[in-house]
């Protein structure tokens, strides 16, 4: 008698229960861990603790170092000198390089801070080493603790279910903390995908709604009183156009069977490179882009295109999104480096609702010029679509967030 | 239903090894020759092959085969989907 293949199998699982007696098996803690960290009634509270210890080591660190080292470095020491030793105060290259300062009385006079000088060699410089290098640097770490313990794969498995509501997997959780770190390598790391659609998406969303590393740090410096206002609307907005598109973008978002490998411990050498790796890797895409970022920015303020645009803007600005015409500045710089962006919207005066409407739009209106460049790199069709979702995105939410401003009777 | 069928059936509701495993009351090393097998006959993908500092272009360079352990993740292909059809008849 001939067996079919499944046949073979039902037969072989037959005689290996009959024949093989396995002893009792010990949970060890390790087990035990893996176990609490799948299972959703335990994995999830687990999940969010993990999130929290994240986010907080990763605020105190940043912060620490950026208020406690580099605000007084710069502010103190760096700024003044560099007033005092760069030729032609008030010329149009000490603005763009030093310090575009401010009228006061009918006098030019120049800033007491980095943050409002918006100089290529002052604020340029500070955002790239003042506030993202200590970001970049936290996050990184924990992160690679977070890969090289082995809990990554477990929170792919535990988020699984909610990401295929957008079409996704349990992976896509990685690029999507990738991005929190930097948006490049998530783009990137969209590659893990399997299908045309899954990859779509993720490269939508990450582009719209996932805020660098650079602006979440310089949020946590500027604006940290309303950063959890600002995330919220951002992670909602997430889920909402993610399952819109999983709607109407066609293709397949298959299910997987994963083979989770256990916890171990993490290697010291294998940390420290990949840290260092990442962060090197950053910041040769970080530094020529925020100093040229800053250059031309100072330039079209310097020529006047960012008034002209300003004013162009301004119906759109303030009647649709609820924000000062002002802001038109800052949006045209986040396309160089949304950090700076973010910097400059925190000079300007505005209720504390128009400022979280701001940065959520800054965040959202349109990816910085390295996340453009590298979404071109994967394929100018996803890049087209990606944009065109993108220019609904920002006028739909723009507009939803405004209006839900108008409804709580703070906008 | 086979055992056979039952896996994949597994495969395409999606979870972990270890969970189907317990769903199926089968041993963890029977239902990973399956799998093995299942990936080797071309009922299932492999769909990633990945160390848990997932997607990094770094992996390669930093975490060598001492370094990273590996997550597989299978998918049902068109002949699983034939098969679990034609069982279904």
């Amino acid at each position: 008698m001939k067996l079919t293949i499944d046949q073979r199998w039902d037969l072989i699982d037959k005689i290996a229960k009959q024949t093989i007696t396995f002893g009792e098996y010990r949970h060890t803690l390790k087990d035990a861990i893996g176990e609490f960290t799948v299972k959703p009634l335990t994995g999830i509270p687990i999940a969010i603790a993990v999130m929290y210890a994240f986010w907080s080591i990763f605020g105190s660190f940043a912060g620490f170092f950026t208020d406690g080292f580099f605000v007084r470095l710069f502010d103190a020491y760096w700024l003044p000198w560099l007033q005092e030793v760069f030729p032609g105060q008030g010329g149009w290259l000490y603005t763009i390089m030093v310090d575009a300062g401010g009228i006061e009385g009918g006098e030019f006079v120049l800033s007491d801070n980095c943050l409002e000088s918006f100089g290529v060699l002052t604020s340029g410089l500070f955002v790239a080493i003042g506030v993202v290098l200590p970001a970049i640097v936290i996050f990184y770490l924990m992160l690679a603790l977070l890969e090289d313990i082995g809990y990554m794969p477990r929170l792919a498995v535990l988020i699984d279910t909610m990401l295929h509501k957008i079409g996704l997997h349990g992976y896509a959780i990685v690029p999507t903390i990738l991005s929190l770190g930097c948006n490049v390598p998530g783009v990137t790391a969209t590659r893990i995908l399997e299908t045309k659609k899954q990859r779509f998406i993720m490269m939508t969303l990450l582009a719209i709604f996932i805020p660098c590393g650079a602006q979440i740090g310089i949020m946590q410096d500027v604006i940290p009183g309303l950063m959890g206002w600002i995330l919220l609307y951002l992670i909602i907005g997430y889920f909402i156009f993610g399952y819109i598109l999983n709607k109407i973008v066609p293709g397949k978002a298959p299910e997987f069977l994963i083979d989770v490998p256990p916890y171990r411990r993490p290697m010291l050498s294998n940390i420290a490179k990949k840290v260092w790796g990442r962060i090197a890797g950053f910041f040769k895409v970080a530094i020529p882009f925020v100093l040229l970022g800053a250059a031309i920015v100072g330039v079209l303020y310097q020529i006047g295109v960012i008034r002209f645009l300003g004013d162009a803007l301004a119906p759109v600005f303030v009647g649709w999104f609820g924000v000062p015409k002002e802001t038109a500045g800052p949006l045209i710089a986040a396309f160089l480096r949304k950090d700076l962006a973010v910097a400059q919207l925190s000079v300007i005066e505005m209720t504390e609702y128009q400022m979280i409407t701001a940065v959520v739009l800054v965040s959202i209106y349109f990816p910085c010029v390295a996340t453009f460049a590298m979404m071109l790199k994967e394929g100018w069709k996803e890049l087209l679509g990606a944009m065109a979702v993108l220019a609904v995105v920002v006028f739909a939410y723009g507009g939803l967030i405004h209006l839900i401003g108008i409804l709580l009777g703070v906008a | 239903m086979t055992v056979m069928k039952k896996v994949l059936s597994g495969t395409v509701k999606g979870g972990t090894t270890d969970a189907l495993a317990r769903e199926l009351d089968m041993n963890m090393s029977t239902l990973l020759a399956m799998i093995d097998f299942l990936a080797s006959a071309g009922y299932l993908e492999i769909a990633g092959l990945r160390c848990s500092c997932q997607a990094s272009n770094l992996c390669e360079n930093h975490c060598g085969s001492q370094g990273c352990s590996q997550t597989k993740m299978y998918a049902l292909t068109m002949k699983g989907e034939q098969f679990l059809s034609c069982n279904d008849l």
